[in-house]
């Protein structure tokens, strides 16, 4: 990177780098919207990347599809950002049992109108999903074991639900394989984390007194290895 | 905005390194498009850059460094 001297004072106040830091997100925005290409589509989100060289990739959250009458039914970027540095933390996960990384590092989150946006560390590897979508074993790491892969799942899923955490949407598509052959959780749009020993995460009341029943995290696990051990 | 607990000790680990020889220190993967700089007086062409002081991320040292988000897509 060239340095240039320039004559500039560097305001250094909090709101006047608050400022520099939105522009370097908003000019960031604005040059993935015009130039990028989608990496992952769900029920209310995008993901976005400049290049296959960016390790960093742009989570796009239409708000308009997570909330209701003004009330969020899905967790704001701003909320997952806080679960994904709670799951970045090698401390939190230690306490927890947990020795490798589980989750992509996160960045920066921001609201803006109608459009969450969140920066995430870009997984290198592939879904379940990519994987059963093409069924080949081609883009999957070298001596990989089903078997030992689903054994690390269930014992993160475990541990994760045993401190009281919950993904709650754990389908193909949110779960990687990553280069060394483990998994890595992806999308905290629905997770939740419990309080009380009574509180029941899979089946919550929302504002309008209706409840939503989610399909336990374990449950899904089961389903996905009994249809990729069937398959292989 | 938030600014995740991750990226704040990635820069907080790189701004320790800095030295008086050391002047230049990307952070960790995957913020890579981001590095600290003790040279205060200069800024990146593009003005992608803050300051901050040592203290204020837990750094017992006096003075400020600069943190450059050239691209921050990495």
């Amino acid at each position: 990177m060239l340095f240039k001297e320039k004559n500039i004072k560097i305001e250094d106040g909090f709101e006047k780098r608050r400022e520099i830091f939105n522009k370097i997100i908003e000019d960031t925005i604005s040059e993935l919207e015009k130039n990028c290409q989608s990496i992952g589509e769900g029920k209310t989100a995008e993901v976005k990347i400049m290049n296959e060289r960016n390790s960093i990739c742009l989570k796009i959250v239409d708000n308009s599809k997570i909330r209701k009458n003004g009330v969020h039914l899905n967790n704001e970027v701003n909320e997952e950002i806080e679960f994904l540095d709670k799951l970045s933390d090698k401390n939190f996960l230690q306490t927890i049992g947990i020795e490798k990384k589980i989750v992509p590092k996160p960045m920066f989150s921001k609201q803006s109108g109608n459009y969450g946006f969140l920066f995430l560390e870009k997984i290198e590897g592939i879904t379940i999903e990519d994987f059963l979508k093409q069924k080949s074993n081609n883009k999957l790491p070298e001596n990989f074991n089903w078997e030992s892969y689903f054994a690390k799942l269930e014992n993160i899923i475990t541990k994760l639900n045993s401190a009281k955490l919950f993904h709650r949407d754990l389908h193909e598509g949110n779960i990687f394989i990553n280069k060394e052959g483990d998994p890595i959780i992806i999308d905290f749009g629905d997770a939740c984390e419990t309080f009380l020993s009574d509180e029941d995460p899979y089946h919550q009341e929302k504002y309008d007194g209706n409840i939503i029943s989610y399909i336990p995290d374990m449950q899904h696990v089961k389903r996905i290895k009994e249809k990729i051990l069937n398959l292989i | 905005m938030k600014v995740s607990k991750d990226y704040r000790l990635a820069v907080k680990a790189a701004a320790e390194k800095l030295e008086k020889d050391t002047k230049k220190v990307s952070l960790e993967k995957p913020y890579g498009g981001s590095y600290v700089s003790s040279e205060i007086n200069f800024i990146s062409e593009n003005n992608k850059a803050i300051t901050m002081e040592f203290r204020e991320i837990g750094i017992d040292r006096d003075g400020k460094f600069l943190l450059v988000l050239d691209n921050i897509l990495g």
